[in-house]
Parts: structure tokens; C-alpha cells; sequence
């Protein structure tokens, strides 16, 4: 019996072998892979029972073992949309049929269709995001969706503030009452400085706004801001005027300045705020200009950085995701604005994942659990944009075990033939 | 640290090698370019070796803004002192030989001639001769000044045309400025060229220039009239079909605002296009009613009152047309500019041969017989001396041209020379200035941002010693792995 065994216990070394060179081997197939986490063999004995004096031969048993927590090393590349994970995180894809699953092969590309789908087909998901920051899910796949950068083609904000500081010539004549902008006559306006700002209406339409600046009174000094639609101007002056149902965009403030500073004095107001309804939404556009870095100095009129907020309708150019996971789209004048949110999964036991066709990952009931967070947050680490993940599989390392299993396989392969010849030697016996 | 991943790091040094190498070469390439700005690629720590953090330029912000500023500063008063070469060049050659100085000094000349032999045909038929030069020279003068008005005038359609072209650009390559700093690609290429454009925006008007969030340039003109913000803003400008002495040119606009024209020699106009509506509304405008004035002054001189001096005084030798062509006999009002006299005075047709006679200036009589005042006979030049006593006798002349302080007609027509000569010696002296300034901040500009090419060819060399170290390290891994390889085989 005893041969037999020892025979069959070959058997079992040599297919441990096999088992052993088939990780091998898929690890060298796949040490270009992105996202490719190395397998490889453990083994564990079988033993029969013995008695004294006997001894039965058992034979050896294969666990596959995956390194899927090694982190593998991350190359640089030239597209915004590849990603890579540094940490314990994974992205969260979903097959053509919806199911979800993990991975860390991050290189997206944007399909037709506008979703960003890695190599493997499997699209990238996240929370979108509102007005606010989205929250995340912490224990399941609820409200995640596949992120979809067409759908963001055309948006535009409109203007709600904005602020304008300038130096005004302390020693500008003072105009009279009826000759300022303010009174918006038909003749004899004296406009002393003016300057312009672009705003957005409620449909991404470029306003533009004048602002005229008219010394009040020199003792105390005051300065009046005139605010008027320029569209609204008769040949590019005044007066501006609105027919019916357009309605006429006009706010005058007084600024009055401290002559010991040459700045605003703490009475003055520091704001202009006019509103404009002629785009038609409900409330009614109201933009607020910040005019309290104003000086009056006795130097020339210097306008300083105008900024207004808002922007224009366009269409995204380009797509960029942030170390956060911020998916952020870009429009053509330069806007931005975060779309998205990548999550990503992670669960308690990484090497006890079931892994799937494509790089791709199942929790299973030894690996625990997914949670879902964002990057940068606890243990899931992470994004790089303009970057994969490359394979944790080192050529030298699988060939020294290629090598060393070749040898083994072969010593039990010279087992077994000493086995058979001992049982030619056993049948000879009889003749 | 694996075989493979050292394999990845000579592969990122290869990498880098190219980019720093492409970015050489584009340096090079671009020595000769004054818009272009040297970049440097710079080398950070990242994944298995080294990645180009980002392209920097290298930029200098307050040496653009003194170049910007300096070249407005250079082009306006280029432009006064072309304009007032041109005026100058009107008045002949170094002489000023075309000039009304040097034409009445002639005529002159030919009047004391005339008077001493009073009765010699000849001489008269030549003072008659020099009498019309000086007409003509007034009209020529007259008429070519308003045309340099008219070529100011299309000169400053030119530039407000070209200034909205490239202020149109400037709005595209602005928004190519903010999408590739927002999408984090190079913006250098259109930080680059919008530079460019700001220098030749500079030179027709003077900017003073913002950046804003996400590299966004906003535009003022030096008076602080929103020139560019976000949308470039109109420059509006209505051309004047034809010029003469009483026409006004109309103003350009900037986003409603009346831009200034220029003022004095040593110009205050910043760019071409103050300095053109310096030329077209200050410098020709006072010049021509200096020509009117000379004019005036000689209309008056010859001005027949009669034997006894009590006449209604009417035009002699020199007399003019009105808007519609008619001749006249009224002098015109002593102290004030008749707009375009100039261009209208003419020699009296009375005493001009073959159909007129020189004898009328001797003996007066122009305006009928009433005014004859020499009876004599043909030997007496009485009128014509007192002719030539009026060309210095006192004469009033209008303050808006400049030189009214001048006690007479001789030395006012000297002294409009005398002014424009002035005028253009200032221009000169600033330009002088103005261009030796504008070269020095190019010079400084350029050897801070451009490219120097023995520092591009050294480093070149680094660039080539660290290829061949990357190189090595993969040929090194390659035999690394060969040896492993051929244990297995």
C-alpha cells in the first residue's frame, strides 16, 4: 500500500507544482497590467493516519494566496483621467449590467457616451455633487452613480458680487447737483471718471455694467458712484434709458472719505447694490460691488482690480480630478466647477477579496465588509491624477519561483519513478 | 525596489530628459523672438524617480510693465515728431525756402525795388510775380496742412481699427490664458502672446494692465478707462470726410469716455493715437491760424483807403474769396483768425498781366477811381513805400495762435517759423530721450526673460550626461535580467 502512497503523494507535489508555476506564470502574463495585484501559492500538508512502524505517505494542498494590499508603483502619464490610489482604497466601478465592484485599475478614458470607463469596461462611480459637498454612504453602494461628464455640457452662474477698488482724485472739480450722472439728464452731464464691469445674467449672458465716479461736495469729501446697464445707453451716453418691459438699471451711492486716512470713513456706506430683472428671473438679479478699498488721494484716477463673479454658459473642455477625488469640470473661459466625487471602497481583510475578470474585486464574506469613504479621509488614501497604478509583480522574484518549481516538480516526478520501478521490481518477483 | 521598477525610474528619467530637452529646444528656437519669455522645465520628486512638476517661464512683471509703458511713452512722441516733420517739410527744405517768412521777405524785396523805379514795367510785372508766390505758398501751405489733418485723421481710423482687432485677439488668447492655467496645461505659449499684444496695444494708446483669478488680464488706458475686462470694450471713432481750417475732428471713445488728445513738444500723449489727434486738432490747427493770421496781415497791409486816407478801406493787391467763391473787398477785422484765409487769399486779378497792370499797386485805384491816390505821373512810388511801412507798421494778431506778442506781419510770419521749429527741436530732444529709454527697458526685459543661447547649449549638456546615466541604468537592469533569464533557460 505503502508504494502506492508514495506514489500518489508525487502526484500531489507535482500538481502542487503546477498550481504553484500557473501563478507564475499568470503573474509574468500580467506584470503589465495595470492595477494587477501578483498571485501566488501556499501550501499546507494532508497527513493519513500512521501507525507505529508504518508509515503513510499524505500529500501536500494548495491555497492560492493574492497580494492585492501590496501597493504597486505609480507611473506617470500623460492623460488627466488616469488615476492611480495610494493607499488602502479602491475605486468603485460598475459592469455594463450595474453591479458593482472594486478595482485599482485606474486607467478612464471618456466614451462616447461621456462616461469614464477603464480598460477593463467596468465605468467609474462617485457621488454627484449639489450645491454642496456630497456625503458618503459609509456601508453600502446607495446613491453612488456612474459618473457622466456630458451631462454637465452647458451651465452658467450669475453675477451676485463683485468688488472694484480705485484711487479718486482728491482735487477733481465738484459737480453740481444736476450735472452729475446721477441725474441722468439729457445734456450738460459732466462725467468725471468711469469705468466698466462684465457681469452674468440668469442665462450666462454678458452685462455690462458703467460706473461713473462724480466729487459730490470737498468739504466733507464725497464722492458719488453712479451704476447704469450700458446697454441702456442712448449712442453710448446719456441718458440711459429702458422701454417698457425692460426696466432701467440705475443705483447712486454716496462715499464719503476720511481726509486723515484718504479712506472710506466708518459711516460711509462700502457697497453699491443695484439690481437688474430684465433677464426675467424671479427674484430678481442683484449684484452688490464692494467699494471699500476706495482711497482719495490727490493722484490720478487709478482703477485698481475689478473682480466680478459669475460665468459665461460653455462647454467643458477638459476633466480634472483632484488628490480629493473633486472630479471638476473646466469651460472653455476658464471656468471650473465640481461635479463629481470619486468614492472609494475598502474592507477589512484586502487579500481575502475575490478577484474577477479585469482587475476587478468582490467582497466576500472572509474579506469583511466594504466602507466607503472619500480619498484623503482615514486609511483609503490617495488619487493621483495623470498617473497609474502599475503591477506589484517583480519579473526577477516570479522567476527565481518558476526556477525553484521546475526542480521541485522534477524531484517529485523522480519520486514517483522510483515508486513505479519499485513495483516492476515487486511484480518481477513472480514470473 | 524591483528590477521593473528601476526599469520605470530610467524610463521617467528618459522622460524628462525629452521634456526638458523639447523645452531647450523651443528656447533656442525662439532666440530671435523679443515676445518670447525663456521656460525652464523644473524636475520634482514623484512616483519611481522624477516627474516635470511645471513648465515656469521665466517672467518679469514690473519690467514688462516699465517696457509697456515706455514704449507708449516712445510711440506717441514718435508720432508728434513725424507729424510736425511733416508740417516742417511743407516750409521746403533746410532753408525753408517755401516758408511765408522767406516768400515775403522776397516779395519784399522785389516791393523796395519796385518803389525806387516806379515807373519800370519790368520790375512791376516781377513784384506782381513774387506777390502771387506769396499767395500760392500760403494756399499751398494752407491746403497741404489740412491734408496732413485728413492723413491724421485716417491715421487715427487706422488705429482704432487695428486697436479693436487686436483687442478682439486679446480676448481669445485671454481666454486661452485662463482655460490652460485652469485645466493645468501650458499657458505659456498664449502668456506669451498675449504679452506681445499688450506691447503693440501699448503702442496706440497706454495701458496699465490686472491680472485677476486664474491669470485673467484686465486692461486700463493710462487715464483709467476700462480698455479690456472680461470682453474688450468699444473704441468708437466717426471719420471726418474732408478737413479744412474751420473743421473739428471728432474724438475717439473708449467705453464712452472721450480719450485726450496730446499736448506740447515734449508730448504727454501715450501711443499713436493721442499723439495723431495732437497732430490733427493742437499742432496743425494753431499753425494754420498762424498761416491765416500772415494772410490776414497782408490782405491788410495792402489795403487801399484813398488818396487821403479816409476811405472805407478795401482789399488791394492781396484780397480773398468767401465759402461760395465771390471775391471780396472787406478787410477783415483786425485781432481775430478768419478760419482758412489762408487758402483763400489771392493776388487782385486788376493788377496781374497780361490782362491787369502792376501800375494800379503803384498809383492805388484798385476799388475804383475814388481811391487813386498818385496822380503824378509814373516815376512816384509814394504808395508803395507806405506799402512796405504797413508790413512793419504795428499789427494786432489773434492769442490763439500762439505768438501773438509779434508787433508785425514780417516778424509774426518769422516767428510761426520760429514756432515750429521750437515745437519740432522739443519733439526731437524727447524722442531722443523717449526712444534711448524704451531701448534700455527692451534691453532689460529681454536679457531678463529671453534666451541666452550659451546657457541653453550647457544645459543641453546636462540634459545629455543625464540621458546617458538613464540609459546605463537600463542597459545595466537589462543584463540583470538576461542573467536571470538564462538561469532559467
Amino acid at each position: 500500500m505503502s508504494i502506492f502512497g508514495t506514489m500518489k503523494t508525487a502526484v500531489s507535489g507535482m500538481n502542487a507544482q503546477a498550481n504553484r508555476l500557473g501563478t507564475v506564470g499568470d503573474n509574468i502574463a500580467n506584470s503589465s497590467t495595470v492595477g494587477y495585484k501578483r498571485s501566488s501559492t501556499a501550501f499546507s500538508t494532508l497527513v493519513l493516519p500512521s501507525t507505529q512502524g508504518s508509515y503513510s505517505s499524505g500529500g501536500v494542498e494548495t491555497n492560492v494566496r493574492y497580494s492585492i494590499a501590496e501597493q504597486g508603483g505609480i507611473q506617470y502619464t500623460t492623460s488627466s483621467t488616469d488615476l492611480a490610489i495610494q493607499g488602502e482604497g479602491f475605486f468603485i466601478v460598475s459592469d455594463p449590467n450595474g453591479t458593482p465592484y472594486l478595482t485599482r485599475a485606474g486607467a478612464f478614458v471618456k466614451d462616447a457616451t461621456g462616461f469614464l470607463k477603464n480598460t477593463a469596461g467596468f465605468n467609474l462611480m462617485g457621488y454627484p455633487y449639489g450645491s454642496n459637498p456630497p456625503a458618503a454612504v459609509v456601508n453600502g453602494f446607495n446613491g453612488l452613480e456612474e459618473i457622466n461628464i456630458n451631462d454637465f455640457g452647458m451651465v452658467s452662474s450669475p453675477s451676485t458680487a463683485g468688488s472694484f477698488p480705485a484711487n479718486l482724485d482728491k482735487g477733481a472739480a465738484v459737480v453740481p447737483l444736476a450735472n452729475r450722472p446721477s441725474a441722468n439728464a439729457l445734456t450738460g452731464t459732466v462725467v468725471t471718471n468711469k469705468s466698466s464691469l462684465t457681469a452674468y445674467d440668469h442665462a450666462g449672458a454678458k452685462v455690462l455694467y458703467d460706473f461713473y465716479y462724480t466729487k459730490a461736495t470737498a468739504s466733507p469729501d464725497t464722492w458719488e458712484v453712479s451704476v447704469y446697464r450700458q446697454d441702456q445707453a442712448t449712442n453710448g451716453g446719456f441718458p440711459y434709458t429702458a422701454t417698457a418691459p425692460n426696466v432701467l438699471v440705475q443705483q447712486t451711492v454716496t462715499l464719503a472719505f476720511d481726509p486723515n486716512t484718504n479712506k472710506l470713513t466708518a459711516a460711509s456706506p462700502k457697497a453699491i447694490t443695484f439690481t437688474d430683472p430684465n433677464d426675467g428671473a424671479t427674484p430678481a438679479q442683484s449684484i452688490t460691488i464692494d467699494l471699500s478699498d476706495m482711497t482719495q488721494f490727490a493722484a490720478a484716477f487709478t482703477p485698481g482690480k475689478g473682480i466680478i463673479d459669475g460665468n459665461a454658459p460653455s462647454p467643458i473642455t477638459d476633466v480634472e480630478i483632484g488628490g480629493d477625488g473633486v472630479v471638476t469640470a473646466v469651460y472653455q473661459d476658464g471656468g471650473r466647477r465640481p461635479i463629481y466625487q470619486v468614492a472609494l471602497a475598502t474592507v477589512p481583510s484586502i487579500d481575502k477579496l475575490l478577484p474577477q475578470n479585469g482587475n476587478a474585486y468582490l467582497p466576500t464574506n472572509d474579506s469583511g465588509v466594504v466602507t466607503i469613504g472619500f480619498p484623503q479621509a482615514g486609511a483609503f488614501g490617495q488619487i493621483y491624477s495623470g498617473a497609474l497604478e502599475s503591477s506589484n509583480v517583480d519579473i526577477a522574484s516570479e522567476l527565481t519561483e518558476m526556477i525553484e518549481s521546475q526542480r521541485v516538480y522534477t524531484a517529485n516526478s523522480k519520486v514517483f519513478q522510483t515508486g513505479s520501478d519499485l513495483m516492476d521490481v515487486l511484480i518481477n518477483l513472480k514470473r | 525596489m524591483s528590477l521593473a521598477s528601476a526599469l520605470s525610474t530610467a524610463q521617467s528619467i528618459f522622460t524628462n530628459s525629452g521634456t526638458q530637452s523639447a523645452v531647450s529646444a523651443k528656447n533656442i528656437a525662439n532666440a530671435q523672438n523679443p515676445d518670447y519669455t525663456r521656460r525652464s522645465a523644473m524636475v520634482v520628486t514623484g512616483g519611481n524617480g522624477a516627474i516635470i512638476g511645471d513648465i515656469t517661464r521665466s517672467h518679469s512683471e514690473p519690467l514688462l510693465r516699465q517696457t509697456i509703458a515706455s514704449s507708449s511713452i516712445a510711440s506717441g512722441q514718435r508720432t508728434v515728431l513725424d507729424g510736425l516733420q511733416e508740417i516742417k517739410n511743407l516750409m521746403g527744405g533746410n532753408d525753408n525756402e517755401l516758408s511765408p517768412a522767406k516768400l515775403i521777405a522776397a516779395f519784399r524785396n522785389n516791393l523796395d525795388a519796385f518803389a525806387g523805379k516806379a515807373n519800370d514795367t519790368g520790375i512791376g510785372i516781377a513784384f506782381i510775380s513774387s506777390a502771387r508766390d506769396v499767395a500760392a505758398g500760403l494756399n499751398i501751405a494752407s491746403d497741404k496742412l489740412q491734408q496732413i489733418r485728413k492723413d491724421a485723421d485716417d491715421q487715427i481710423k487706422q488705429n482704432v481699427t487695428d486697436l479693436n482687432a487686436l483687442l478682439a485677439k486679446f480676448e481669445t488668447v485671454n481666454n486661452q490664458v485662463k482655460n490652460a492655467v485652469s485645466s493645468g496645461t501650458d499657458p505659456n505659449d498664449s502668456l506669451d502672446e498675449r504679452d506681445g499684444l499688450v506691447k503693440k496695444i501699448s503702442e496706440i494708446v497706454g495701458v496699465t494692465s490686472y491680472t485677476r483669478g486664474g491669470n485673467d488680464m484686465v486692461l486700463y488706458t493710462t487715464d483709467g478707462t476700462t480698455l479690456f475686462e472680461a470682453v474688450p470694450r468699444k473704441v468708437t471713432f466717426q471719420q471726418t470726410a474732408a478737413f479744412d481750417a474751420s473743421t473739428t475732428g471728432s474724438g475717439v471713445y473708449i467705453d464712452g469716455v472721450a480719450l485726450k488728445a496730446g499736448d506740447s513738444g515734449n508730448t504727454t500723449a501715450k501711443g499713436s493715437l493721442q499723439a495723431h489727434m495732437q497732430i490733427r486738432d493742437k499742432i496743425a490747427p494753431t499753425f494754420q491760424s498762424q498761416l491765416d493770421e500772415i494772410a490776414r496781415g497782408l490782405i491788410t497791409s495792402f489795403a487801399e483807403t484813398g488818396p487821403t486816407g479816409a476811405l472805407l478801406p478795401q482789399t488791394g493787391l492781396f484780397t480773398y474769396k468767401d465759402g461760395a467763391g465771390v471775391q471780396q473787398t472787406a478787410i477783415p477785422a483786425a485781432g481775430t483768425i478768419v478760419p482758412g484765409l489762408a487758402s483763400k487769399i489771392f493776388v487782385n486779378p486788376v493788377v496781374v498781366p497780361p490782362a491787369g497792370t502792376p501800375d494800379k499797386v503803384r498809383d492805388g485805384g484798385i476799388n475804383g477811381a475814388a481811391y487813386i491816390v498818385n496822380t503824378g505821373g509814373s516815376s512816384y512810388g509814394d504808395l508803395l513805400d507806405k506799402y512796405n511801412q504797413n508790413l512793419t507798421g504795428p499789427m494786432v494778431f489773434d492769442t490763439d495762435t500762439e505768438i501773438a506778442d509779434a508787433p508785425d506781419v514780417l516778424s509774426f510770419a518769422a516767428d510761426s517759423m520760429g514756432w515750429l521749429e521750437q515745437l519740432r527741436s522739443t519733439a526731437t530732444a524727447a524722442d531722443e530721450t523717449k526712444t534711448a529709454m524704451l531701448s534700455r527697458s527692451l534691453e532689460a526685459f529681454s536679457s531678463n526673460t529671453g534666451v541666452s543661447l550659451d546657457e541653453e547649449l550647457s544645459l543641453l549638456l546636462d540634459i545629455e550626461q543625464s540621458y546617458k546615466a538613464g540609459a546605463k541604468l537600463m542597459s545595466t537592469v537589462d543584463d540583470m535580467m538576461k542573467a536571470l533569464l538564462d538561469i532559467a533557460s
